[in-house]
């Protein structure tokens, strides 16, 4: 292999590599499923939303019916900081006494290593607040 | 000979603990049950129960949250979310807080703390 074909090869792998590593990545199972249900009607479910994202520590970022938006801050670390994802909500309305919930989580280029998906944490703290 | 290099040292104490100082995050709120209630003046005193409740008589005027997030495996403790937590307590409107809950989680080196109340305030002090 030539220098000049080896360079080649090299700048493809990076770009590559640079390609792969931008944008963002959502939960699979967050997005475009059936959604949870919870026995609660919408406006219930919805302040429930807006308190879990609150204890997972997201700043709200929009509030509407059918629809709430929480963003975690950046944290810088020794090593591995965390933050900067964002936390989607989507309801739904099943019934008068049905709500359907969707949760979605974004992660960002920046800080990727120190993110997680919350999805479960929302989830989780909804149901111990509305039950099932 | 030994070189003796304080200032290096020195230099990566003070960045260490720099970055421990940027690294620690507080948020807060509170969200009204119910009607608006006028905040109290920021010398008032707030009572906090946590355990129990109060033997006067009162109501529930708030939910109180604050979220406490530090890097570097430092903890945190009810001790540092108190301040705020009378802070948004008074905001609220509220004379006490009860119904505490702790929850602790974490995050590669991020030790994450949240503190959900309820602030109260008695029927009897209008």
């Amino acid at each position: 292999m030539t220098n000049k074909s080896m360079l080649k090869s090299a700048l493809a792998l990076a770009t590559l590599i640079g390609l792969s590593a931008c944008g963002s990545s959502s939960s699979p199972t967050a997005s475009g499923g059936p959604g949870t249900v919870f026995n609660q009607p919408i406006a219930k479910t919805q302040r429930a939303a807006v308190n879990a994202l609150v204890v997972i520590g997201c700043d709200i970022k929009k509030q509407e019916p059918t629809y709430v938006e929480g963003h975690r801050p950046l944290k810088m670390g020794l090593i591995v900081g965390s933050g900067n994802e964002t936390v989607k909500v989507s309801l739904a309305t099943v019934s008068p006494q049905k709500t359907s919930v969707n949760v979605k989580t974004e992660k960002s280029f920046v800080g990727g290593a120190g993110q997680k998906d919350w999805s479960k944490q929302i989830l989780d703290e909804m149901t111990k607040a509305l039950g099932r | 000979m030994k070189i003796r290099r304080p200032n290096l040292t020195r230099g990566l104490c003070l960045c260490l603990a720099g970055i421990v100082v940027a690294s620690c995050t507080m948020q807060s709120r509170f969200s009204p049950l119910g009607g608006t209630v006028p905040p109290r003046s920021t010398s008032s005193r707030v009572e906090v129960f946590q355990t129990g409740t109060p033997t006067r008589p009162y109501e529930r005027v708030s939910r109180l949250d604050v979220h406490l997030e530090k890097t570097a495996l430092v903890t945190s403790t009810f001790s540092d979310a108190l301040p705020e937590l009378e802070k948004q307590a008074r905001l609220s409107g509220a004379d006490a807080i009860m119904d505490v809950h702790e929850t602790r989680s974490s995050l590669n080196e991020t030790r994450i703390y949240h503190v959900t109340a309820t602030g109260i305030r008695y029927k009897d002090s209008r």
